[in-house]
């Protein structure tokens, strides 16, 4: 069977290009996409080519990247942008094939075994061309045979880039690289890995399935698989709704929440916020997870079962906020909570629960939530508010459903 | 050296969904007639931004005119120095000892 054709587009920088399209004057200094410090989410979230080479790294704190960068412009971000010039350029792929899977907000995998124009590498400068005159952004573009090398190929040269790994040059191109570019290995991977003496993919690749997977288990298989190039995971088609896992929502709040009743009104937000999205999923939940995390940036987790699947927030928020008080210490300091809903079951494959009274008033409360989101969709998320959020305002004047906009993509499937 | 240029404009909307420029008015007021428009799909522009693009021609000359389907603005390239990004806004910092438990701003 022939090999297939797949590419790997990556939107370079993709927030500060697009920043520095809408303000041409930021291509001549280092700028940086930032959030909002006040909001205390003051880390570098993009920066373009000036103030990569002056050190600024993604992900590090503003006065970490000041340091290095005293002149270093920062801009905050407008996700409403980034969304609507990425799903620009996902029109653009989808007039090449159908199978266009995104892999977060500025990558996407493009299949073109058995389309018209499958000359993946052809195709690829044809993109990276297009991108650059009709969007004003430049991408780099990774050309192979499985998801694994195309994202691997995307990754080597940038920006504004083509690079294809073929079955001819493979072993000459990949097995060199250190084994932390391959998709899934992260710092704690590479570290288990370096113990064993491997430090590149084709060191990897020599070690054999067998023995990878007598020291990783299953995932020794994958990594096997990715590293060989064996991979055969399929290149979703545009606009498969992927099955939800859980739903759930975080909050880095305004300052350290210090007394329960703050911790109340907070974890009552996000369930709203996770309850209402599980209404729009037709999913009811059977597991409320909670995380926090404090002052110190110390994250825990833990999670209880419910004793009815349910998608009430007067159910998951009293849970939540049991969970948390339980493992909350008088004095601590709360810099974060997260609250998820999991372990989904759909509404239509739901029974009567019971048959006890409550049954009923559980229903109510379900049409009264209900009526309560179509009140928030036509007038906004604050319109309607439960009267602990005003315990503190600036806790709480979150509208967490609206502001909730990237969602996080696995690899596996579901 | 180019800005862009927020332009007004006067569409006309066929019923087949296709839109065609027929004049527009300058910064300045000046109304100018679009004799002929070419729709050519998404342009980068060489002032700043992207969007749909039709190259109009305005007193026998071919610009093009650009229309943001996010912001739904319309605009052109003019001459004059690129725009500036906005200066950052001052940071107005709250250190958590300014906050007492309990304290609430209701």
């Amino acid at each position: 069977m022939a090999d297939r054709v797949i590419l790997h587009v990556d939107q370079n920088s993709f927030y500060a290009s697009v920043e520095m399209l809408r303000w041409p004057a930021l291509r001549d200094v280092p700028c940086a996409v930032a959030g909002d410090p006040v909001n205390r989410h003051g880390i570098i979230l993009a920066k373009n080519q000036l103030a990569k080479k002056a050190g600024v790294k993604t992900a590090e704190t503003i006065w970490e990247a000041k340091q290095k960068c005293p002149e270093l412009i920062l801009v905050p971000p407008d996700y409403s942008r980034y969304i609507h010039y990425s799903r620009l350029a996902r029109e653009l792929y989808c007039e090449y094939t159908d199978r266009v899977e995104p892999f977060g907000i500025d990558e996407c995998w493009l299949d073109l075994t058995g389309c018209p124009c499958d000359d993946g590498i052809a195709v690829a400068e044809e993109l990276r061309r297009r991108v650059k005159e009709e969007l004003g952004l430049t991408v780099s573009v990774g050309v192979s045979w499985n998801k694994i090398y195309a994202k691997l190929g995307s990754d080597l040269r940038k920006p504004d880039a083509v690079t294809a790994i073929t079955r001819d040059n493979y072993i000459d191109v990949v097995y060199p690289l250190p084994v932390g570019e391959l998709l899934y290995i992260g710092r704690a991977t590479s570290r288990k890995l370096r113990r064993i003496g491997v430090r590149t993919i084709g060191e990897l690749v020599a070690l054999g399935p067998s023995y990878l997977r007598s020291i990783f288990g299953v995932v020794g298989l994958s990594l096997y698989t990715f590293a060989a190039g064996l991979d055969e995971t399929p290149v979703t088609k545009a606009g498969r709704e992927v099955p939800v896992k859980s739903v759930g929502n975080s909050l880095t709040t305004h300052h350290d929440l210090y007394t329960e009743q703050e911790i109340k009104a907070v974890t009552y937000m996000l369930s709203e916020s996770v309850t209402s999205r599980l209404r729009d999923a037709g999913m009811a939940a059977r597991t409320v997870q909670i995380s926090m995390r404090d002052y110190q940036l110390y994250n825990f987790e833990r999670q209880t079962s419910l004793p009815f699947p349910t998608q009430l927030c007067s159910e998951i928020a009293p849970a939540a906020t049991r969970l948390i008080l339980n493992h909350f210490k008088q004095g601590q300091k709360i810099r974060s909570l997260g609250v998820r809903a999991c372990n989904l079951i759909p509404v239509s494959l739901l029974k009567q629960q019971s048959y006890l009274p409550h049954e009923k008033k559980r229903e109510a409360i379900l049409r009264l939530e209900k009526a309560i989101d179509d009140l928030r969709g036509r007038y906004g998320g604050l319109s309607v508010r439960r009267g602990i959020s005003l315990v503190d305002r600036s806790l709480t004047e979150h509208d967490i459903k609206r502001e909730n906009v990237i969602h996080p993509v696995g690899f596996f499937e579901p | 050296m180019s800005r862009p240029v927020p332009v007004a404009v006067l569409l006309e909307m066929r019923s087949s969904g296709v839109r065609n420029p027929l004049a527009i008015t300058w910064e300045d007021g000046t109304r100018y007639e679009i004799t002929a428009s070419r729709f050519v799909g998404l342009r980068k522009a060489r002032s700043a931004g992207s969007g749909e693009c039709w190259i109009c021609r305005i007193e026998g000359r071919d610009v093009p005119l650009y229309f943001c389907a996010l912001t739904g603005r319309w605009w052109m390239d003019g001459k004059g120095e690129p725009r500036s990004a906005p200066a950052p806004k001052p940071y107005r910092r709250v250190k958590n000892r300014d906050y007492k438990p309990g304290d609430s701003n209701t």
